[in-house]
C-alpha cells in the first residue's frame, strides 16, 4: 500500500534567462512505515522537493498524494491544516519559537489545533528525547543537539503520517548526530511512520530502507539498501 | 577613514529601503524640531512686534529740548535717538539701546542725568516725563527681569523640546537598528577578518553623516513648513485682532518669522542625535564578539513571563502575542510611554480646553452684593452726556455719572425697546447709612427690580413672587447682623447719610472750625472745585420678612432692606433722595438679545449720549475665547506631533517585529498555523500595545484632572477668596457655576476622548502590522523560512 505518491513534479524558479528547473519530472512512491534517504549535491533540488512533499511550497506541475488525498487540491487553510495534523518537518536549523519554551514548542501544532495536549503522551515524548528536566528551559538555554530533539519532538507529537527531515544534524556534532538518527529510527519502528530525510551524511543514508539519490532536478538513483 | 566611507556607501546603495526609512526618520524628527524652533522664533518676534507697537524704543523721554535729546547720545548703550511730535504739542524722544543694563529704572536715572535733566531746580516746573518700555527691553535681553521672563519662556519650551527629543531619539534609534541588525552577521565577519570595532562604530557614524546630508536640511525645509501651517491654523482663530487693533498692524507686526539662528540650532539639535544615534547603535554592534555576530540567531529570548492576562483571554495567539511584544522590553515600555502621553495629551487638553471655553461663557459675572451676576454690559447714566470722552476715575467721568437712580431706572424701557438687549437688571442701593438704634450697624436700602430680584433667588426658594413683593409695601430683610431688628415686623429708624453742596466760603469756615467737608474738581471752567459737608436725617423704613439667599454670606455686617424698584420714584419723593446727594449709586447691566448683533448693539450704545458703556465682558469673553482657540490650535498641533511620533514609534517596533520574527512566523506556518491565526496573533500585539496605553492614559488622565481639581479647590478655598464664598455652603456650587458637573475636565469626555484615540491608534497599528504580514505571503514559504539560514 503506497502512502506517498508523487506524480511528475516539476518546480521552476524565475523566467526567461534566469529560469532554474528545480526539479524535472520526479515521480516516485513510498509504502507506509518506510525510512528513506535522499542524497544528492548541493543545490540538486532536494530541499525543493522536500517542502513540496510537506506542504510548504507548491510544485509548478505536477500532484502529490498523501494517503490518497491530493495535497495540492486544498485551499492554503487546508494545507496549513494539513501540515498541521500530517506532515513532521525538521530543518537543519530547528527553527524553533524563541519565546515558547521546551514543552510549549512540542506541543504548539496540537495547541494550534485547538486540542489540549496529552499530558501523558509528552511525558513520554520528553523522556525519549531525554528532556523532562528541561521542559521549561527556552530555546536560548538549550544546546543545538537539545534544540533538535525539540524540533524532533514538534515533528512526531501529533503522530503524522509522515517525517520529513531537513539535513536534521547538519548542524550537529557526531555524537549528537548518532542520538538524532537513533531517534528517528526508533520513532521510524515504534510509529511505523513514513520518514524523509535528506542528507550529506552517508552513514545516515545507509541507516534507511531506502536511498534516492538526486541530481539537477532529477532522481538518477533509487536504491533499497538492505543492510538497514 | 576610506574603507569606512567606501562601505557606508555600498550599505546606503544595497539598501535603499532602509535608508529612505532611516532618511524619513531623520527628516521627521529634524522637521518636529525645526518646526518648534520656528514657532518660537515667531512668537517672540510678534511679542516684540507687540511692544514696539506701544512705545517705540526701550525708553521714551516726553518735552524735553532737542539738546537734551542730543546728550542722550552720549552713553555708550545708547544705539538711536529719535524724535517724534505726541500730543499736546509735546514732543516724544524713543531711545534705543544695545547692551545690556540690569536695572531699566536705575538706567533710566543714568539717562536723566546724561540729558542734565536732574539739573533742574527744586523750584523748578519738572513739564517733562519719562516711560520704560520693561516688554521690549525684556524681549530684547537688556534688562534683569527679561532674562527672568525669556528664561521661563525658555524653560517651558526646552521641557517640550525634551519630550520631543526623548520620543524622537526612539525613532531614530529604530531606524539605525532596524538596518545594522540585519548586517550584524556581516559585522561580525568584518571584524573576524580585521576590521576593528572603532571602524565599524565609524561605518555607522559616517552611515549616519551621509543620511543626515539628505535627512537635516530635508527636516528643515519641512519644519519651517509645518511652522507655516501651524501659524496659519493658529491666525484662523482670530488671535490677531486680541493682540493688535488695527488691520494695518496686523498685517505688519503679525508674520510668520524664521530666524536663521533659531532654525540652525533647531536642526543642529536634529543632527546631534542623530549621531548620538548612530553611534549608539555602532557601539551596541561591536559589543557582540565576532562569532557571536557571525553565528548570531535573530530573535533570542532569554527569559518570559509565562502568565499573561492575554493569553487567559486570546489563548495560545494571546500568549503568544504578550510574549512577542515583551521581546524587546525596553523598546515596548517607550513605545507604551510615548502612546500613552499622546493619548493624555490629545484628551486631557481637549477635554480642558473645551471646559475653559465653556467656563469663560458662563462666567461673565460680576460679584456684587447679591452675588454673581451674568452680564455682557455694564451701563450708567451719564447726566452730561461726555463721560465716554473722560478717562474713568477722572473728574469729568465721575462728574458725568451723578444720578439720583431715576434716569437709570426710565433707561431700562429704551434699553429694552431697542431690541438688543435682554436680562436688564437696575440696582440703585444707598449705603454708609446706620440703625439709629444701633449705630454700628451700616444699613443698605436696596432697590431692585424683576431681574435682580429673580438672580438672587435662582437656586433658593424665593419668599415671594416679584408681583407679591411690589405689592408687600415693605422690604424684604435680605441679611440681617445679630438680630438688631426685634420685631416680627414694623419699622426701622436709619440715620440716612447724604452730603450737601456748600460754598467756598463756608467750606473755608468749616476747615477754620476743624469739621469734616469734602471737595472735587480742579478749579478749571470746566471742574471747578466743590464742596461738600457730610450730614445725617432720621427716616423710618418698613420691613417684613427675613428672605436671605446663599449670597447673604457675601455680607458681613450690614443690615440690607430690599425694595422694590417700581417703589423708587414714590420713595424719591418721600425720602427726598433727589434733593440731597445720598451716598450710593446706581447701575444698569444687560446681556445681549439673543440673535442680537453685537456691534449693532454697541452702535445704539454709542447713539446715546446719556448711555455710557463701562464694563464691556462680551469682548472680554470674545477675546478669551479667541485666545482659548488659539491655544487650542497650538495645543493640538504640538498634540499631532507628539502623537505622529507615537505612531510612528509604534508603527516601527510592530512591522520591525514582524519582519524580525519573519522565519520564526514561517516555521508556525509549517508547522500549521493558518492565515487567520496569525493575523489574530497580530491583532492582539497591537492591542497589547494600544490597550496598555489606553489604560495608562485612562488612570494617569482621570488622576492629573482629579489631583489638579482638588488643588484649585484648595486654592478656591483659601483665605483670599473666603470672604467671597463660604465653602460649607452651596456658594461652592455656585462658584463654579460654570462647571455643570463641579469637574475642571469632564471625566467621561476624557475617557471618552482616550477611547477613539486609542481605536485609531488601534486601525494604525493594525495597518502598520498587515502590510509587512500580506507581503510576506507573497513569498513562497521556503523563502521565507530559509531567511534564518
Amino acid at each position: 500500500m503506497e502512502f506517498l505518491t508523487v506524480e511528475h513534479i516539476s518546480k521552476q524558479y524565475g523566467k526567461g534567462e534566469t529560469r532554474v528547473d528545480a526539479l524535472s519530472d520526479v515521480s516516485f512512491t513510498l509504502p507506509k512505515g518506510q525510512m528513506t534517504a535522499i542524497i544528492g549535491p548541493s543545490g540538486s533540488g532536494k530541499s525543493t522537493l522536500l517542502h513540496i512533499l510537506g506542504g510548504v511550497d507548491r510544485p509548478t506541475s505536477g500532484s502529490v498524494f498523501l494517503d490518497g488525498q491530493d495535497v495540492f487540491k486544498q485551499n492554503n487553510k487546508n494545507l496549513a491544516i494539513f501540515r498541521r495534523r500530517q506532515v513532521g518537518l525538521i530543518y537543519q536549523f530547528y527553527n524553533l519559537i524563541p519565546v515558547l519554551d521546551v514543552e510549549e514548542n512540542i506541543t504548539l501544532p496540537v495547541i494550534m489545533d485547538g486540542r489540549k495536549p496529552d499530558r501523558k503522551q509528552l511525558d513520554h515524548m520528553l523522556e525519549l528525547l531525554d528532556l523532562a528536566n528541561r521542559r521549561h528551559h527556552l530555546p536560548s538555554q538549550l544546546s543545538g543537539g537539545q534544540q533538535q530533539r525539540v524540533s524532533i519532538g514538534r515533528a512526531l507529537f501529533t503522530a503524522p503520517g509522515i517525517i520529513l527531515a531537513d539535513e536534521p544534524t547538519g548542524n550537529l556534532d557526531s555524537k549528537n548526530s548518532a542520538e538524532i538518527v537513533r531517534l528517528l529510527r526508533e520513532s521510524n519502528r515504534d510509529f511505523k511512520q513514513t520518514m524523509l530525510i535528506i542528507t550529506h551524511d552517508e552513514s545516515i543514508a545507509l541507516q534507511c530502507d531506502r536511498i534516492i539519490t538526486i541530481a539537477d532536478g532529477k532522481i538518477t538513483n533509487d536504491t533499497m539498501n538492505t543492510a538497514s | 577613514m576610506k574603507f569606512e566611507t567606501l562601505l557606508a556607501r555600498r550599505y546606503i546603495s544595497a539598501q535603499k529601503r532602509h535608508a529612505v526609512l532611516t532618511v524619513c526618520s531623520i527628516s521627521i524628527a529634524v522637521a518636529l524640531m525645526s518646526m518648534l524652533f520656528c514657532l518660537l522664533s515667531t512668537y517672540i518676534s510678534i511679542k516684540r512686534n507687540e511692544a514696539y507697537d506701544d512705545m517705540p524704543g526701550h525708553f521714551a523721554f516726553y518735552n524735553i529740548t532737542e539738546e537734551q535729546a542730543e546728550k542722550l547720545k552720549s552713553l555708550p548703550e545708547v544705539s538711536k535717538v529719535e524724535r517724534t511730535d505726541w500730543r499736546n504739542g509735546w514732543t516724544a524722544t524713543y531711545v534705543t539701546i544695545n547692551q545690556y543694563i540690569e536695572d531699566d529704572r536705575l538706567y533710566a536715572i543714568k539717562l536723566e542725568e546724561a540729558a542734565g535733566l536732574t539739573e533742574l531746580k527744586d523750584d523748578d516746573e519738572i513739564n517733562y516725563f519719562f516711560q520704560i518700555n520693561h516688554d521690549l527691553l525684556a524681549i530684547d535681553l537688556l534688562n534683569d527681569n527679561g532674562r527672568v521672563t525669556l528664561a521661563f519662556y525658555f524653560g517651558i519650551f526646552f521641557i517640550l523640546v525634551l519630550i520631543l527629543m526623548l520620543l524622537l531619539r526612539l525613532v531614530i534609534d529604530t531606524a539605525f537598528e532596524i538596518s545594522s541588525k540585519e548586517r550584524e552577521r556581516q559585522f561580525g565577519v568584518m571584524q573576524s577578518i580585521g576590521a576593528t570595532p572603532k571602524q565599524i562604530v565609524r561605518v555607522m557614524t559616517v552611515e549616519g553623516l551621509y543620511l543626515s546630508g539628505i535627512g537635516v536640511p530635508l527636516g528643515g525645509a519641512l519644519g519651517v513648513l509645518l511652522g507655516y501651517i501651524t501659524f496659519r491654523a493658529v491666525l484662523t482663530t482670530g488671535i490677531s485682532s486680541v493682540i493688535f487693533d488695527s488691520p494695518e498692524k496686523i498685517s505688519k507686526y503679525v508674520r510668520y518669522s524664521v530666524n536663521p539662528w533659531m532654525l540652525a540650532a533647531g536642526m543642529l539639535l536634529g543632527f546631534v542625535w542623530v549621531m548620538f544615534s548612530a553611534y549608539g547603535t555602532g557601539m551596541r554592534v561591536i559589543r557582540k564578539s565576532p562569532m557571536e555576530a557571525m553565528t548570531a540567531r535573530q530573535n533570542t529570548v532569554k527569559k518570559i513571563r509565562r502568565f499573561s492576562l492575554s493569553g487567559i483571554l486570546f489563548g495560545w495567539t494571546g500568549k503568544l502575542a504578550f510574549r512577542n511584544t515583551r521581546r524587546q522590553k525596553k523598546r515596548f515600555v517607550i513605545t507604551v510611554l510615548s502612546l500613552t502621553i499622546s493619548l493624555m495629551m490629545f484628551a486631557i487638553f481637549g477635554t480642558v480646553m473645551n471646559r475653559a471655553e465653556a467656563f469663560v461663557r458662563s462666567t461673565r459675572y460680576e460679584i456684587d452684593m447679591f452675588g454673581y451676576k451674568q452680564s455682557d454690559f455694564e451701563l450708567m447714566y451719564d447726566n452730561l452726556g461726555s463721560a465716554a470722552e473722560g478717562e474713568p476715575g477722572r473728574i469729568g467721568y465721575l462728574r458725568a455719572m451723578e444720578d439720583d437712580g431715576l434716569p437709570s431706572i426710565r433707561y431700562i424701557k429704551a434699553l429694552e425697546d431697542s431690541g438688543f438687549f435682554q436680562d436688564i437688571e437696575f440696582n440703585k442701593i444707598l449705603f454708609s447709612n446706620k440703625m439709629t438704634d444701633y449705630p454700628d450697624t451700616l444699613v443698605d436700602i436696596a432697590y431692585i427690580n424683576r431681574e435682580t430680584y429673580d438672580r438672587i433667588w435662582k437656586y433658593t426658594e424665593e419668599p415671594m413672587s416679584y408681583d407679591e413683593f411690589v405689592s408687600y409695601g415693605k422690604a424684604i430683610v435680605f441679611h440681617e447682623p445679630n438680630n438688631v431688628l426685634k420685631d416680627a415686623e414694623g419699622e426701622v429708624t436709619i440715620d440716612l447719610h447724604f452730603q450737601t453742596e456748600i460754598t467756598e466760603e463756608e467750606a473755608r469756615i468749616a476747615e477754620e472750625n476743624q469739621e469734616p467737608f469734602v471737595t472735587d474738581g480742579n478749579g478749571t471752567e470746566e471742574f471747578p472745585f466743590r464742596y461738600y459737608q457730610f450730614q445725617t436725617k432720621t427716616a423710618d423704613f418698613p420691613y417684613g420678612i427675613r428672605a436671605s439667599s446663599p449670597y447673604s454670606a457675601l455680607l458681613e455686617w450690614e443690615l440690607v432692606l430690599l425694595y422694590p424698584a417700581e417703589r423708587y420714584e414714590s420713595d424719591l419723593q418721600h425720602y427726598g433722595y433727589d434733593k440731597e446727594q445720598f451716598l450710593g449709586g446706581s447701575w444698569l447691566s444687560c446681556n445681549l438679545k439673543k440673535g442680537a448683533k453685537y456691534q449693532d448693539a454697541i452702535s445704539y450704545l454709542e447713539s446715546e449720549p446719556n448711555l455710557v458703556l463701562t464694563l464691556d465682558n462680551y469682548t472680554a469673553m470674545q477675546n478669551a475665547s479667541t485666545i482659548i482657540a488659539a491655544v487650542k490650535v497650538a495645543g493640538l498641533f504640538i498634540t499631532l506631533m507628539i502623537s505622529l511620533i507615537a505612531i510612528i514609534n509604534m508603527v516601527n517596533i510592530i512591522s520591525t517585529g514582524i519582519i524580525n520574527r519573519k522565519p520564526e512566523l514561517a516555521a508556525m506556518q509549517c508547522s500549521g498555523m493558518t492565515h487567520g491565526q496569525m493575523y489574530r496573533m497580530a491583532a492582539i500585539e497591537c492591542l497589547q500595545f494600544v490597550l496598555r496605553s489606553a489604560i495608562l492614559a485612562g488612570v494617569l488622565s482621570c488622576l492629573i484632572i482629579f489631583g489638579t481639581e482638588k488643588f484649585l479647590y484648595w486654592l478656591i478655598q483659601g483665605e483670599a477668596t473666603a470672604m467671597y464664598a463660604d465653602p460649607t455652603t452651596s456658594m461652592m456650587k455656585n462658584v463654579t457655576a460654570g462647571l455643570d458637573e463641579g469637574h475642571i475636565a469632564s471625566y467621561s469626555l476624557t475617557l471618552l476622548k482616550i477611547g477613539s484615540a486609542s481605536a485609531a491608534a488601534f486601525v494604525v497599528a493594525m495597518i502598520a502590522s498587515l502590510i509587512p504580514l500580506h507581503r510576506m505571503q507573497k513569498e513562497p514559504l521556503i523563502e521565507q523560512i530559509r531567511a534564518v539560514e
